[in-house]
């Protein structure tokens, strides 16, 4: 969290991980450049610039469109999330090295516009074996060129989250746009059977990710709490909240988090201000709900940011009978406090 | 995320993992059954059959064919430097009875297209599409 709007939030973290990100990168390319030198002596640097690029931003999407579902899977994959824009900005800077010596190897040396050439020079737009491909590259890449853009926190607080978050799912039209791309371009240009198994892998690695991860989520939508009195749902018992942390229960659509911390049991939003993060999967770090995307924080019983920080979520109703928990899902205006229900000896069982 | 991302998002990727996975195998299965390897300089090691020799333009085409394996090669040297000029090289033969893109004739003196012989025939035709003076010619090659 920050008060105020930096270029680049570095910390300890972010170094270490764009360090390994960018030798990563560096590494890549260089043993690319040698076993091709070796393979294809003849080839020239433009080439294999544009192949080691190529092949490195495809690589870098997968791992990018990765992340999300397997975060949701598992908590053990939150790190990365923490770091997943510097990740796709960088890999938007490694496909514009290729799309831009693409242009130039390609379409610079005509007498038209290069731009223009992309467009014009391969008009088969109703042959699948002939198909303009660079067309499909150039709008993924205009795609790429928006999310990294509009990565930076400035963007995400104007544009208002549930906006932002709309507008990065663009990445799964760009991701189609490109699969689509290699498949009409490099796959039947070099009739390489290993290339159309290895993008077949990727695809379907990446389709069965994101529709376990949806399934588990709706799964966890899908839970009834039937039993109810007065507006008050059973949620579940005291002991099944960790301390320090949240149980997440689905009530009229809407999640909501039920803290346990300090003998007190408070309810808010599950859904993060910053960037729609699930603040159930967080926990208490020095009095506050932590954010376990990015560590946005919120005092538990009012749903406030810790000044000077404004962010509010909806609070909630919490009664503790018997050992059991009770919610009622008619929150609260935002930031409105709340009595946290208090969690007595007998209440443990 | 919010309720309807979620829901947003498990209809999105219901859709992406049918045609995704659909369109990787149907564009590989459309994949032209020529295939052609263009080397950008005359380092290729040539055909020793030296079958067809025609002189056209600015160009000295020669047929040359293997006789180890199933192929034939284009040997296309250009007479004299033309800057700026590029010119589209298509293929036709008896077998793929169309017009086929094979590459691009580049600055280089001599430039190599290795094709199958599977899949073209005798006679070929090369048609040369000059874009710079909009002008084309078609070539018998026996």
């Amino acid at each position: 969290m920050s008060v105020s709007y930096v270029a680049i939030g570095w910390n300890a973290h972010k170094k270490v991980y764009d360090s390994i990100l960018w030798g990563f990168i560096l590494l890549y390319i260089t043993l690319f450049c040698m076993v091709n030198l070796l393979l294809y002596p003849d080839v020239t640097q433009e080439t294999i610039i544009i192949r080691s690029t190529s092949t490195l931003a495809f690589l870098l999407l997968h791992i990018i469109l990765c992340i999300g579902p397997l975060c949701r899977l598992n908590n053990a994959f939150l790190p990365l999330l923490y770091n997943r824009r510097h990740l796709g900005v960088s890999m938007f800077c490694v496909a514009s090295v290729h799309g831009v010596f693409s242009i130039i190897q390609f379409h610079s040396l005509g007498n038209i516009n290069p731009v223009l050439s992309v467009f014009t020079s391969n008009t088969d737009y109703f042959s699948l074996s002939r198909f303009p491909f660079q067309v499909l590259g150039f709008f993924a890449l205009l795609i790429l060129m928006m999310m990294a853009v509009t990565s930076h926190d400035f963007w995400l607080n104007n544009l208002s989250p549930r906006i932002w978050k709309s507008l990065h799912m663009m990445v799964y039209v760009a991701y189609a746009l490109i699969v689509t791309h290699v498949m009409l371009g490099v796959v039947q240009l070099e009739h390489s059977l290993i290339y159309f198994v290895l993008v077949l892998t990727g695809v379907i690695l990446i389709s069965a990710l994101h529709l376990a991860a949806a399934y588990k989520e709706k799964r966890t939508d899908a839970v009834i709490y039937k039993t109810e009195e007065e507006g008050f749902h059973l949620i579940c018992s005291i002991d099944e909240i960790p301390d320090d942390r949240a149980i997440t229960a689905c009530l009229e659509k809407e999640r909501i988090a039920v803290f346990k911390y300090d003998g007190k049991v408070s309810a808010v939003s599950n859904v993060c201000k910053h960037q729609n993060g699930p603040l159930g999967e967080g926990k208490i770090i020095d009095g506050c709900i932590t954010c376990p995307w990015h560590g946005y924080q919120y005092k538990p019983a009012d749903g406030r940011a810790p000044a000077p920080f404004k962010e509010k979520l909806k609070t909630f109703e919490v009664r503790i009978i018997n050992n059991k928990v009770w919610l009622n899902p008619k929150g609260f205006e935002e930031g409105t406090f709340v009595e946290p229900a208090l969690v007595r000896m007998k209440d443990h069982a | 995320m919010i309720y309807k991302l979620r829901k947003n998002h498990l209809f999105i990727w219901k859709i992406l993992a049918v045609i995704l996975p659909l369109l990787v195998v149907v564009s590989y299965l459309v994949t032209p059954a020529f295939p052609i390897i263009a080397e950008t300089n005359a380092n290729k090691k040539l055909f020793p059959v030296l079958a067809s020799v025609q002189e056209t333009g600015n160009y000295i085409i020669n047929l040359r064919l293997s006789a180890a394996t199933a192929e034939m090669q284009l040997e296309i040297t250009r007479k004299e430097y033309a800057d700026h000029e590029t010119v589209l090289l298509y293929i036709n033969s008896d077998v793929v009875n169309e017009w086929q893109l094979i590459g691009t004739l580049s600055n280089d003196s001599v430039q190599v297209f290795t094709l199958s012989m599977k899949h073209h025939n005798f006679p070929v035709q090369l048609k040369m599409v000059n874009l710079l003076h909009k002008e084309q010619e078609i070539i018998t090659l026996n």
